[in-house]
């Protein structure tokens, strides 16, 4: 298939369901595009719901 | 949610932010017989609401002590900063205020006849 | 893209969530989560509050007795399940994979899988934490026992040529200084000290934290440590080490964590190969310096700590920014793939009392086995004002919701109560089955009989039944004074305004007008740069003039952006969606006018001027940027013999206690231009910590390796400044051969560090945002929304932010776009339901509301009313969140929040 034939598609994959995953897929979904959240774990969250607390407010990383 | 137990002896408003209550909810609270009042909200800089819980921390310890001042034992009103994770120091809290309330007996300072239920 | 999805061999349309199934599960697996240190059922949930909260089996561990599925009350579990492939159609893809900590059992001088008490951050952030192996206290995994004392070590697997990985991960200074301060706060007298080589406490805020940690008690020893031994009958650790006089010092620990690094997972780097992603010589995804975002494939970004070694606010911001160039490619499809959610039109519940609906949940046996549900049921029969009452085995289960569709229709209910789980789990799916069956979602409230009763009150089971009951009583009570609440839509006007005209300005306006949207910049001073005229090269050698030139032009050829060049803004009114912006030519003095919907704020900072070390009393002494431009103009430096440069001038001390992050790479980079333009010449660079951050780190090797010396100094012991003869000579008390050390030098070069902008305060007023203490503007949340105030519509990126790099002020400025987009997409700006009302015949407009209010939706204002001019509070609906400091606040009970009324507080508070 040329480039040039190939349509735009209004969705978009993101990889990761960590912090950053999570933030880009409510930016995209919050604009009007389809998302693909895709995680090799059974939940999303990513390094970040194993942290107890972060710095440096001391928030619960939850 | 961790189904820590603690006992059965306290009912809960939900509201959006410690900030909403208002102290004349805790006087009719007591109004209507409860022996104990028990006000919970997120630790100082995690508010959701980014300063509630600053400024219901300020009306209430004033609530506080004019509350003790009216004559009510020192006790029955308490307030705690907790975080929504901290199911255990929930526990915690709930029992030790359930705890120091019993030790008080029923109230009776503030109740008034007209709200009695049966 | 193809994926493959591995089945969990649980049905997610019907698992509740309700974890029957892993109290019976006979089989224990790893727990990863906890780093290992803890056991999961066969079939789990990573913990608690995962969302999606679905279990999974562990196929491994799994030996299929079959009792979970015998169990499940929600028939979820399905042994069918098999792996399949699903073929996705997309247009672009965000690479957001993660990081993997370093494994530190290689390194074996430290101990680590020999001795118990030696463990890794990832395991002691885990035994901090309450859901944690050992429920928040700090004990050894010898023995369980509470250490007296903790060692940190930091930089294991990091900054290291021959054990790890070169480059610096950036993130374990803070989170180890962390992990200490929490450690503390669990364990009061714990002893906690620290070794490190450089605190990089380079961020917003993080030297504070760090100076906090040190007054709480938490030593900061600046040394290597090279092993570590442990004594055979106490499992203590021994750590030698030397010490700042030189002498060898051993000291004993009870427990030693190591703060090891970060790398990229063999996962991503297979994933990368798939998607034809080059990786850098680190491991690292490939990025350009001015495109911090991009793969090396079109159409593929990358963000956060697979791009390179970050924290939490940088992975956020990253992301954002991805989001904003990734939908920049696919402008003309946005809203293509969005299915709109279709309503039946609404019962007018207007004048009809009201007719309650109950359903009370089993919630499998989770509240039935504790709760008598057909007790509870009956006596809430008996209430006023309901005229259903229902149970269901899972209320939240699809066919349960077709069921309180049909009831709604069916007795023409105009309240409903569901007695179930918390709200947090389950709200917004009620909700949208009452509107589905045409009634407003205000009219829906919850009991919690399940995680506030059944669930912690195991053994009182009349107790909690009784319990129960008081609580779907109050609920009821509640619901018959409910009101249908309109979400009031807004228009908006869709085009940006960027305040300033540098990187961070110019970025966000041709990203905004990349996405369609017509964007005013706004610039004061005549040309567009900002700080971008003074910077020549960066760290790698790139040309910044180069990118300075090409933005402009872009800038300029960009046909949706309107340039306000010299121009400055007089006044900005109104709210998200809809400001009027006033703007004044300063040479002529015409004023213009128009509407915007959004604002970002890019108004960027400038280098402090030094007032010490003869600066401004000798033409030798210059600053770090008029350095660069003498070095990019080749003719104002004479061949200098030695040039000595001092770190944090002005800067992590007194009235500025803040780090401005760039100026250690700032001073590298200059100091391995010198050596490369003049060979002969002698760098010292006197510093009290370098923060070559991330993989800036190699070039403080370079730099090292071209004979560039680095001197360390305490900040009570700074170096004297003298001038003899027109020669400049420095004097400082060298640490390691604890003698002074008198240089002199043809050039002083001082890093002085950042300021913000002085017209930072006029901007702040105009715009009623914050500025934190340094006078920066301050976020919403620092980990979480740093680019967004709290205000919503309004935005920041670059140094008005904090000090930044180029690259990071590239992907903030991206990040601002993204934000601004979510809500100039939109076709109308939709306020919250619950928000703040005021009688305004009530109010005596003493103003305590909009004291309280933190995002400035009430303001006292002056109307025409039927009774004549008043002064009363009014609420801008757009930005009212709904959390009630003014309602608890107003001294005449005239502000309320609809939804939280002070009636129906009382209501519940009357029927306790």
């Amino acid at each position: 298939m040329k480039k040039e034939d190939m349509k735009k598609v209004g969705a978009i994959a993101v990889i990761g369901g960590g912090v950053g995953g999570m933030q880009a897929s409510l930016d995209l979904a919050d604009s009007g595009f389809k998302v693909y959240l895709i995680d090799t774990k059974p939940s999303i969250g990513g390094m970040m719901s194993q942290l107890d607390k972060t710095f440096p407010t001391n928030d619960c990383a939850m | 949610m961790s189904r820590f137990q603690y006992p059965p002896n306290i009912e809960i408003v939900r509201v959006p932010c410690v900030s909403r209550v208002n102290p004349l909810f805790i006087l009719r609270s007591l109004q209507h017989g409860a022996d104990g009042v028990l006000v919970a909200g997120c630790y100082p800089g995690e508010c959701n609401y980014s300063t509630g819980n600053l400024y219901a921390r300020r009306k209430l310890l004033m609530l506080k002590s004019y509350l003790e001042y009216l004559g009510l034992e020192k006790g029955r009103f308490q307030c705690a900063w907790l975080s929504s994770a901290e199911a255990e120091r929930f526990v915690k809290i709930a029992k030790a205020t359930i705890e120091s309330v019993r030790k008080l007996g029923p109230a009776k300072k503030l109740v008034r006849n007209k709200f009695n239920r049966d | 893209m193809k994926v493959i999805r591995k089945p969990r061999y649980v049905d997610p349309s019907k698992c509740t969530g309700c974890g029957l199934c892993a109290q019976y599960c006979p089989v224990e697996s790893i727990d990863s989560y906890n780093a290992g240190m803890g056991i999961v059922p066969g079939i789990f949930v990573e913990y608690q509050q995962a969302v999606p909260l679905i279990y999974t089996i562990n196929r491994d561990v799994c030996i299929g007795c079959g009792l979970c599925a015998q169990y499940c009350e929600a028939d979820a579990v399905d042994y069918t399940q098999k792996e399949r492939t699903d073929v996705l159609d997309i247009g672009a893809v965000i690479i957001a994979t993660g990081t993997e900590t370093y494994d530190v059992e290689p390194l074996t001088e430290y101990g680590y899988g020999r001795y118990r008490n030696v463990v890794s951050s990832i395991e002691f952030e885990r035994i901090l934490s309450a859901s944690g192996p050992f429920r928040g206290l700090v004990l050894r995994p010898s023995d369980g026992v509470e250490p007296k004392s903790v060692a940190f070590i930091q930089c294991v697997g990091s900054r290291s040529l021959v054990k790890g990985n070169e480059y610096c991960s950036s993130a374990c200074c803070m989170y180890a200084v962390k992990e200490a301060v929490v450690a503390k706060e669990h364990l009061h007298g714990l002893d906690i000290s620290i070794f490190f080589m450089d605190i990089r406490a380079y961020g917003k805020d993080f030297d504070k934290y760090v100076e906090r940690a040190k007054d709480s008690g938490v030593k900061f020893i600046r040394s290597r440590v090279s092993n570590i031994k442990e004594n055979e009958n106490t499992k203590d650790l021994r750590i030698t080490y030397e010490s700042d006089d030189g002498k060898m010092q051993t000291n004993t620990f009870g427990m030693v964590v190591l703060s090891h690094g970060l790398c990229t997972p063999p996962s991503s780097s297979e994933l990368a190969e798939k998607l034809g992603v080059e990786l850098d010589r680190f491991g690292f995804c490939r990025t350009g310096e001015f495109t911090p975002l991009e793969t090396s494939q079109p159409g593929i970004f990358v963000s956060g700590t697979f791009q390179g070694p970050k924290d939490i606010p940088e992975t956020v911001m990253q992301s954002s920014g991805a989001s904003a160039l990734s939908s920049e490619l696919l402008v003309t499809e946005r809203g293509s793939l969005i299915t709109k959610a279709e309503y039946p039109p609404k019962i007018d519940v207007m004048g009809i009392g009201p007719r309650i609906g109950v359903f009370v949940c089993y919630c499998g046996i989770n509240i039935g086995g504790y709760v008598d549900v057909p007790a509870v049921s009956k006596y809430v029969e008996s209430l006023e004002g309901v005229v259903f009452v229902d149970t269901n085995l899972f209320t939240c289960s699809q066919d349960s919701q077709e069921t309180i569709k049909q009831k709604i229709i069916e007795h023409k209910l105009n309240r409903v109560v569901v007695a179930s789980c918390t709200p947090r789990t389950h709200e917004p799916l009620f909700q949208e089955t009452c509107e589905s069956a045409g009634l407003n979602r205000y009219l829906f409230s919850m009991a919690n009989i399940r995680d506030q009763c059944s669930w912690v009150h195991m053994q009182t089971k009349e107790k909690a039944t009784e319990k129960a009951k008081d609580l779907v009583r109050m609920t009821v009570a509640k619901a018959r004074l409910l009101e249908p609440l309109e979400r009031l839509t807004f228009d908006l006007t869709k085009r940006g305004l960027v305040i300033g005209g540098g990187l961070a300005g110019m970025t966000a306006a041709l990203g905004l007008a990349r996405q369609g949207y017509e964007t005013i910049l706004v610039e004061r001073e005549n040309e567009l740069g900002g700080n971008l005229t003074h910077i020549h090269y960066t760290l790698a050698g790139e040309d910044v003039q180069e990118l300075l030139k090409s933005l402009r032009k872009q800038i300029k050829d960009e046909p949706k952006i309107t340039v306000h060049m010299n121009s400055e803004i007089t006044e900005i009114t109104g709210f998200i969606g809809n400001y009027k912006t006033k703007i004044k030519d300063k040479d002529t003095g015409k004023e213009s006018e128009t509407e915007n919907g959004i604002v970002i704020v890019a108004t960027g900072g400038k280098e402090n001027k030094p007032t010490e070390y003869l600066y401004g009393k000798n033409e030798k002494v210059i600053t770090q940027q008029e350095l660069e431009v003498k070095l990019a103009l080749n003719s104002q430096l004479s061949t200098p013999k030695s040039i000595v440069m001092i770190q944090c001038v002005g800067s992590r001390e007194n009235e500025k206690p803040y780090c401005s992050r760039y100026c250690c790479s700032q001073a590298v980079k200059n100091a391995l231009k010198i050596k490369e333009k003049f060979p002969e010449a002698s760098v010292y660079v006197l510093y009290r910590d370098i923060r070559t951050y991330g993989t800036k780190e190699v070039y403080y090797n370079k730099a090292r390796e071209k004979g560039i010396l680095f001197i360390h100094y305490d900040e009570d012991k700074k170096p004297i400044v003298t001038e003899k003869n027109g020669v400049i000579n420095v004097v400082l008390k060298d640490p390691v051969l604890k003698r002074d050390l008198s240089i002199d030098c043809d050039y002083l070069v001082l890093s002085p560090g950042m300021v913000p902008q002085e017209d930072n305060e006029t901007y702040a007023k105009m715009l009623k945002v914050p500025l934190n203490q340094d006078g920066f503007f301050l976020e919403a949340h620092m980990k979480l929304r740093p680019v967004d105030f709290a205000t919503d519509g309004i935005y920041m990126c670059g140094i008005c932010h904090s000090p930044k790099m180029l690259d990071e002020s590239i992907s903030q400025a991206n990040a601002a776009v993204s934000r601004a987009c979510t809500i100039l997409s939109k076709d109308r700006i939709q306020a919250e339901g619950t928000i703040a009302h005021v009688d305004i015949y009530k109010c005596a407009a003493c103003g305590t509301c909009e004291a309280v209010c933190t995002y400035g939706a009430v303001k006292v204002v002056e109307n025409e009313t039927r009774t004549g001019i008043e002064r009363y509070a009014e609420v801008t609906e757009a930005l009212c969140k709904g959390c009630g400091a003014c309602a608890s606040s107003c001294r005449m009970s005239a502000i309320d929040i609809k939804g939280y009324a002070d009636k129906d507080i009382v209501a519940m508070i009357d029927n306790f």
